[in-house]
């Protein structure tokens, strides 16, 4: 998407490839979360499989406890993966078809992504560290993309890592 | 060809990034410091991404939006039930595009 809006613009090949580097550098954070899980995989899993790490399949598949087994996990993942890249792929040509005609619906499905991440949130938040992380990220990301003083997809990197530095310190200390 | 190049460009990029710290250098050999932060990775990152649609909209702040979001939030933390809390958090927006 990002790609496209870029290129329609007339921005260049390095400019282009630069954004893309900054609006996914959170993927990064999820690899390195989701590391432990691929630690015990074959090999063509852990190169080909980070293909399917973007924001829902992180936040599913930190939600289940019951998938660290190597063999369930691996199951897991290219299932949900995959079942992900079809509906995603075939929700985004429905839209592009029927998007036109929803009117004021389309208004409400705006707000199904945002629902959807704060409903896989919040039962999360259940102890210290975990409400500094969402508190501050929320508190700067929000003031930083409401200001409009960074390029798209900073202030969601640098409103995360604000987060996690706040709660890494919660942590320390509570420890 | 530059639509060629910036795609090619792009793919590389968005994946390299997803195996860097998962294939080529194991987050596990990540000092201590940077472990101890990875657990809060989810809770940062996610809410971060729904302030950023919250709050940085090209369309400006939506207090609808933000109604709506403290809705499904606290049903979320309440039930722990996606579905439920999603569909508050629509069926909120919708009543709010009504009034």
């Amino acid at each position: 998407m990002s790609v496209l809006t870029l290129l329609h613009s007339g921005a260049g090949v390095v400019a282009v490839v630069g954004s893309v580097a900054v609006i996914n550098a959170r993927m990064l954070l999820y690899a390195a979360a989701l590391e432990p899980r691929f630690r015990d995989q074959s090999g063509w899993f852990r190169w080909l499989a980070p293909h399917f790490v973007v924001d829902p399949t992180f936040a599913l598949v930190t939600a289940r406890d019951d998938v660290d087994d190597p063999g369930t996990f691996r199951r897991y993942w290219l299932a949900m993966g995959g079942g992900m890249a079809v509906v995603w792929t075939s929700l985004v040509g429905l839209g592009v078809a029927v998007g036109p005609a929803l009117g004021r619906g389309g208004g409400v499905l705006a707000f199904a992504p945002v629902a959807v991440f704060l409903a896989m949130v919040a039962p999360r938040l259940t102890d210290r560290p975990a409400l500094t992380a969402a508190a501050v990220a929320g508190l700067v990301t929000g003031a930083l993309a409401y200001s409009g003083a960074l390029p798209a997809g900073t202030p969601v990197l640098v409103g995360a890592a604000a987060g996690i530095a706040a709660a890494t310190l919660t942590w320390r200390r509570a420890a | 060809m530059t639509a060629i190049l910036a795609s090619a460009g792009a793919v590389v990029v968005t994946w390299v990034l997803r195996v860097l710290l998962i294939t080529l250098v194991p987050a596990a050999r990540l000092p201590g410091v940077v472990q101890r932060a990875l657990p809060h990775v989810g809770p940062a990152t996610l809410m971060a991404l729904v302030a950023a649609a919250l709050f940085g909209s090209p369309d400006g702040v939506r207090p609808a939006f933000v109604i709506a979001a403290v809705l499904t939030g606290a049903v979320a933390w309440w039930r722990g039930n996606v579905l439920l809390a999603t569909a508050v958090g629509l069926g909120a927006v919708a009543v709010a595009g009504l009034l």
